[in-house]
């Protein structure tokens, strides 16, 4: 047996030293000088038995640069897909080395076949549950993550022990590894996951320490909670700009994690708006551009949400993308080709939003010589989107120029672009007629494809400007006779139809195609040719009456096509009917439409365009439909913001109602209790200053109905008193999510806190501390039932501008369990509209 | 997140793959290596006539390609495969990197991932090539293992993934870039070419074995050209894209100081007094610091492991363009073309462009060409040639020194009369050169400096200045 050297490798250094026992064992013949090995020498049978007989020796093997390479050849073998699962047990026993490099190579060779041999992958949970607890924190990430990656249902019990573990370890590349082993845990099993609680500990891990432990849990608590209404990670305020104020901790990728919840997140006022937005400007100058476009998107999603009016959105985004414009350039000019075509098609949909932003960057699209081609037509194609009064003529040159590219889809597209700028009718008095010009000089190029797609272009802007027909008609008919590609040639004979006023000879040069009918093999030039004869016979009947005869028959005759058929018949009777013709088949023959300013139907895709935009910088901005139409259902998430509403909101309408969901009506319970149950509490929640805590409870400020509710027994008891530390253990002790949010509506904003102070006293509702701020007043107050002996603790708040309301938060402390908690809140909630109203 | 991993060889061999996410039950890793070889076949096989990369073919088209099985364009780094998953790839050195996702990912981000494997790839082989990843496939699955888990990114950094990988490169000798462009000036040292790497001891611990590590750090300051001139010699659209590159081998990482022009400019608004460098836009690596750039155009940083880009720039406007090129056409009769090409280089004299070729096009009915330099003093060897498989003359000079001229003349026959479609056949002629130690751009580093003064610590400062083509182009 002889070892074949693989073909692709030039000689190259030995692998092993041609010390006997390797090089006998190996199978290179004794005597031959040194054969040139690889890992990736072909296998023979027999070579895995080898190996195991090299494993067997392992524990007496001294060097260990020799053992390394002995598991180095058996991880070759795998990956190159032959089975060396037979060595587990060996390999199990090179398990226990403080060579992290052996220790690294068996780990991966205990992942890849655990999954088929889950008897065997068992056996080594010891070592690997060991090893979780060495002293190294690299080995313990590294048996952690191999412990998580076994992929074995069997292995759950063992697994949630370690895992908790890791994740207060004390160095955080073992709770990193931890927070990915938790999504490990999710997909192996879901109930154990939820019995675990892991998601309330991966919210406390927002906070951690190590940057690189936040981005990884926001990344599992997405994926986690990608099913849930909230489509992902709950967010609020508080978390938000915990994140934000954080921003410059985080690496390239997890930076990106933490950017793409800016879109989802719905600020708190214009003014946070635009602090987080002048907050994450400075990522617009790195040159990570996947930072980059996380930040755009963030930035277009917070015009949408701050803007007042629509066209103070407009305003904003053309702001947004006249900020973003160089950046995105620079990233263009100095990416690979790879990542320019992934920022051209975002810049497409940019163009599209933004009509004129990218205009005085025209010439960065031309086409360059080295680019690959699908570059070159995602340029051509942005092209005409750029074109405007001053910079149109240099475009339709330079698509003039490609127009006899050797690629022929390039002279295509450069064809179809400028008719596009013909049709957008932006490039100013002229520009039509000059390029309906060239289209017609097009038409006598002698290049087939250049032909077609200029006899295209026309029948396209005659659609647009009908005041074309004369430059159109000059060459139709010489043209007819050696258009040959199906669509150039039915483009032709529709112009014919359409100019038949002015081409005098159009009904003769249609004859002959009338007359060999027979061998026009395309449909569409069948059409064509009769809805263009039938055009002519009202405006020339008598040339053109007989010829139509034979056309009808010709095509009732003619079976290839049922919808040409029944076309040529319904016309055929309806000429027969008697009945004025020229009404009947007016839309028809109708020759003289002009579409002015409109666009046609079939481009206009505002909707669609408007769908792309809530997904962009995705897959869906790259193939230009959304994503449900390309997304797996169970990999589809909802795109929500979040939260729904803030205690700091004024007003209330300046948020785009559109953007959330608010429930028609008011809900029984208008709150977040079963929608946000893994929110941490913030540790804040007990300052009473801050407002926090409110941020996590609040609901839609839907008043609830007052309606006749059933005569049970409440009064508010009178002389209570609470101290401050009390109050403060008391809501801490509560958690938010069973927090109730109420509003209550006044009859007018009061002057001071004093004024609300007052009437609630009357009514046995204690207040606790009181503030006013710039917008709004807060108030921390309480109040204990008198029959049951529940407390009542209420942060409240009302804000100065808009209506005037109140909103409340309510958490009831009570001895005798949570039953009628709602009731309860219903009826104080009355008291205080009736001290207050 | 991404399902799977994989890096193919030029031909389509899976040189190594990693599966994150299994959608199938019992899916085995067999299936997805078919998957593998059916993307590599619809990248090979592109269909131009594809238009949408994310649309499902219909049948009919589907069977028309496969009938071809040519390749008509190359394939966008994104589209949709059948099995409902999106396949992302990028390019280097001829090896596919690439990846699949299910879910509605963002594009620029996985793209930017992939490119950020195969940077580090590179740095910790040294090269890349499909021999150093074959040679080293143990150390890059270790190396995958720490950047991705479950699909995820986690370090991506060179740096910081050294303390946590322990396998060490086997180098592979640079045997010679495929490229044709070998210049003892522009090439890369061959000491760039060496991994990050320090060496484990046998314990598997580290060893902070800087004793042999030679204290050197690489600059490059790079402008790539893009020129297009109009036959009568009018530049129709210039511009300049540059960066500023690193390689950094210094001890102890020190933070270094970087100074740029101080009249430097930037934002097309400002038009600067004369002299100044005046550049549209500029971004910069997210290691470095800006503090005192407003101020005095100098840049603070701790050079990253491995070869980073310090800055990109870009300049658009008016520049003094290294070459300019004077065509002519001319019909001597109706089946022969004369076609003269004078190209003049009017940078400095003391610089000079180095392996300068010239492209020309000629029509597909081209029978023979005969081409003819007339050399002028202080070129190096030249040569003009038809070549045939590619349709156009290649006329390639060792070096044009600044200041000098060459003309080639081409005597083009051809096999029918000239007409004015095949006159447009002609063209459009593309120059390739590179011009060592000169920027167009004059933006210029004024120092480069180790921050705090430590006494004794003399780093090797290799600054190279390079101009390339990137589309140098005059149309005819």
């Amino acid at each position: 047996m002889s070892v074949v050297p693989a073909g692709v490798h030039t000689a190259q250094p030995v692998q092993f030293p041609p010390h006997a026992n390797v090089n006998v064992s190996v199978g290179g013949p004794p005597g031959v000088a040194p054969v040139p090995d690889s890992y990736f020498t072909e296998s023979k049978k027999g070579e895995v038995n080898e190996l195991r007989n090299l494993l067997r020796n392992f524990a007496t093997e001294r060097d260990p640069k020799r053992k390394r390479d002995i598991i180095k050849k058996v991880i070759a073998y795998m990956t190159l897909g032959i089975d060396v699962s037979r060595l587990f047990t060996e390999m199990m026993l090179a398990i226990e080395t403080r060579d992290l490099v052996i220790k690294k190579m068996v780990y991966l060779y205990l992942c890849n076949y655990a999954y088929s041999h889950p008897e065997l992958a068992q056996m080594c949970t010891n070592t690997l549950q060991k090893d979780c607890g060495n002293d190294d924190p690299m080995v313990r990430g590294l048996a952690l993550r191999s412990l998580c990656s076994l992929n074995l249902p069997q292995m759950v019990e063992y697994i949630s022990e370690p895992l908790r573990k890791a994740l207060s370890d004390h160095h955080a590349y073992v709770r990193k590894t931890g927070v990915m082993g938790i999504l490990k845990l999710y997909h192996l099993d879901k109930e154990s996951f939820e019995q675990c609680g892991f998601v309330d500990i991966l919210y406390d891990m927002l906070r951690d320490v190590d940057s690189s432990v936040v981005a990884n849990a926001i990344m599992v608590l997405n994926e986690v909670m990608s099913k849930t209404e909230n489509g992902g990670m709950a967010i609020n305020r508080a978390i938000m700009l915990h994140l934000l104020n954080r921003i410059h901790e985080f690496s390239e990728f997890d930076l990106v994690q933490v950017l793409e919840l800016v879109p989802r997140y719905i600020p708190a006022n214009a003014d946070e708006g635009f602090q987080i937005m002048n907050l994450l400007d400075p990522v617009l100058r790195t040159s990570s551009c996947a930072a980059v476009l996380a930040t755009v998107r963030a930035f277009l999603s917070m015009a949408d949400q701050i803007a007042g009016s629509t066209e103070d959105c407009t305003e904003m985004k053309q702001q947004v993308v006249s900020r973003i414009k160089a950046p995105l350039i620079t990233l263009v000019a100095s990416g690979s080709s790879e990542v320019q075509y992934v920022l051209l098609k975002q810049i497409e949909s940019l163009v599209e939003l933004c009509p004129g932003s990218f205009d005085d960057e025209f010439r960065q699209f031309y086409i360059r010589y080295h680019e690959p081609t699908h570059v070159k037509f995602l340029k051509i194609e942005i092209l005409p989107l750029l074109a405007n009064l001053d910079n149109a003529p240099d475009i339709v040159n330079e698509l003039g120029e490609m127009v006899f590219d050797q690629n022929t889809r390039i002279s295509r597209l450069a064809v179809r672009s400028m008719a596009k700028i013909a049709c957008r009718g932006n490039g100013g008095p002229g520009c039509a007629e000059s390029i309906a010009q060239r289209m017609v000089e097009l038409l006598d190029s002698n290049v087939e494809h250049v032909q077609s797609e200029a006899a295209t272009a026309l029948t396209l802007m005659l659609r647009k400007h009908a005041d074309l027909k004369p430059v159109a008609s000059m060459s139709l008919v010489r043209t007819l006779k050696y258009v040959q590609e199906p669509i150039g040639k039915a483009s032709i004979i529709y112009l014919l139809g359409e100019c038949g006023d002015l081409i005098h000879e159009a009904p003769y040069a249609l004859e002959k195609l009338i007359d060999n009918y027979d061998t026009i093999k395309d449909v569409a030039v069948k059409h064509q040719l009769l809805n263009a004869c039938l055009k002519l016979f009202f405006l020339r009947p008598p040339e053109m009456q007989r010829m139509l005869g034979r056309l009808l028959h010709k095509a009732t005759d003619d079976v290839s096509s049922q919808d040409l058929h029944d076309r040529a018949l319904l016309y055929y009777r309806l000429l027969r009917s008697g009945a004025d013709p020229k009404t009947i088949l007016a839309p028809i023959v109708q020759t003289n439409h002009n579409l002015g300013e409109r666009v046609f139907t079939e481009d206009d895709d505002a909707q669609l365009r408007a769908e792309l935009m809530e997904e962009f910088n995705t897959l869906a901005t790259i193939y230009g439909k959304a994503s449900v139409n390309f997304i797996r259902p169970e990999f589809q998430v909802v795109y929500k913001k979040m939260p729904a509403e803030h205690p700091l909101h004024e007003g209330g309408d300046t948020f785009g109602a559109g953007h959330v969901p608010v429930a028609p009506q008011s809900m029984p319970q208008p709150v977040v209790a079963s929608r946000e149950p893994a929110v941490a509490p913030v540790p804040e929640t007990s300052a009473p200053d801050g407002f926090v805590a409110d941020l996590l409870g609040f609901g839609a400020p839907s008043v609830p109905p007052v309606q006749a509710s059933p005569p049970t027994a409440f009064s508010l008891a009178s002389g209570v008193t609470m101290t401050g530390d009390e109050y403060q253990s008391k809501w801490a002790g509560i958690s938010d999510a069973d927090a109730i949010v109420s509003a209550v509506s006044l009859s007018s904003v009061p002057a001071t806190t004093g004024e609300v102070e007052s009437k609630l006293a009357g009514y046995s509702v204690v207040t606790m501390a009181s503030g006013e701020l710039p917008t709004e007043f807060k108030f921390f107050l309480y109040a204990k039932e008198a029959i049951t002996g529940n407390m009542f603790l209420i942060q409240s708040n009302i804000g100065k501008a808009g209506e005037a309301l109140m909103i409340i938060t309510v958490k009831v402390s009570s001895e005798a369990g949570s039953a009628n908690q709602q009731q309860q809140v219903d009826h104080l909630i009355q008291e205080i509209q009736k001290a207050l109203g | 997140m991404i399902s799977n991993f994989f890096v193919l060889s030029p031909r389509g061999d899976t040189i190594i793959a990693k599966q994150y996410r299994n959608y199938r039950e019992g899916g085995t890793g067999a299936h997805e290596r078919s998957h593998t070889e059916a993307f590599f076949r619809k990248i090979k096989f592109w269909d131009e006539m594809n238009l949408t990369p994310g649309g499902e073919e219909t049948s009919s088209d589907q069977q028309k390609s496969g009938e071809k099985q040519q390749k008509t364009g190359d394939a966008p780094p994104v589209f949709m495969m059948p099995d409902g998953l999106s396949y992302l790839h990028v390019k280097r050195n001829g090896l596919i990197f690439g990846c699949a996702a299910a879910s509605n990912v963002s594009a620029v981000t996985i793209i930017d991932l992939l490119s950020t494997v195969a940077r580090v790839f590179k740095d910790y082989c040294g090269t890349l090539s499909e021999e150093a990843i074959r040679k080293n496939f143990i150390l890059l699955y270790e190396l995958l293992d720490e950047m991705l888990d479950y699909g995820y990114p986690q370090i991506t950094r060179t740096s910081t993934l050294k303390s946590c990988v322990y396998n060490e490169p086997i180098v592979v000798e640079n045997i010679g870039s495929t490229s044709n462009m070998i210049n003892p000036k522009t090439a890369s040292a061959n000491s760039v070419h060496k991994p990050v790497i320090s060496s484990v001891n046998a314990n598997g611990r580290k060893t902070d074995s800087n004793a042999n590590q030679k204290n050197e750090i690489f600059v490059d300051i790079l402008e790539r050209l893009n020129v297009l001139f109009s036959a009568n010699g009018y530049v129709l659209n210039s511009t300049i894209d540059g960066c500023i590159q690193m390689k950094s081998y210094l001890a102890g990482n020190p933070e270094l100081r970087l100074a740029l022009n101080e009249d430097l400019i930037i934002g097309k608004k400002e038009s600067g007094t004369y002299g100044s460098v005046n550049v549209d836009d500029i971004n910069f690596n997210d290691c470095v610091n800006l503090n005192e750039f407003e101020s005095a155009r100098t840049l603070t940083f701790v050079p990253p492991e491995g070869e980073f880009v310090v800055l990109n720039y870009r300049l658009t406007g008016d520049f003094n363009t290294p070459f300019r090129i004077f065509p002519s056409i001319e019909e001597v009769d109706s089946k022969t073309l004369e076609i003269t090409i004078l190209i003049r280089a009017e940078m400095p004299q003391n610089h000079f462009g180095a392996n300068v070729s010239v492209e020309l096009p000629l029509p597909k009915c081209t029978n023979v060409a005969h081409c003819n330099v007339i050399s002028s003093p202080g070129t190096g060897y030249t040569n003009a040639e038809f070549v045939r498989s590619e349709g156009k003359i290649l006329w390639t000079m060792k070096k044009l020194p600044g200041g000098t001229e060459q003309t080639m003349k081409a005597k083009v026959s051809l096999s029918q009369a000239c007409t004015t479609q095949i006159r447009r056949e002609v063209g459009p002629i593309n120059l390739n050169f590179e011009i060592p130690m000169y920027n167009v751009s004059k933006l210029q580093v004024r120092y480069l400096r180790i921050a705090e003064s430590m006494a004794g610590y003399t780093p090797y400062r290799w600054v190279r200045y390079v101009t390339q083509s990137n589309s140098y182009v005059c149309r005819l």
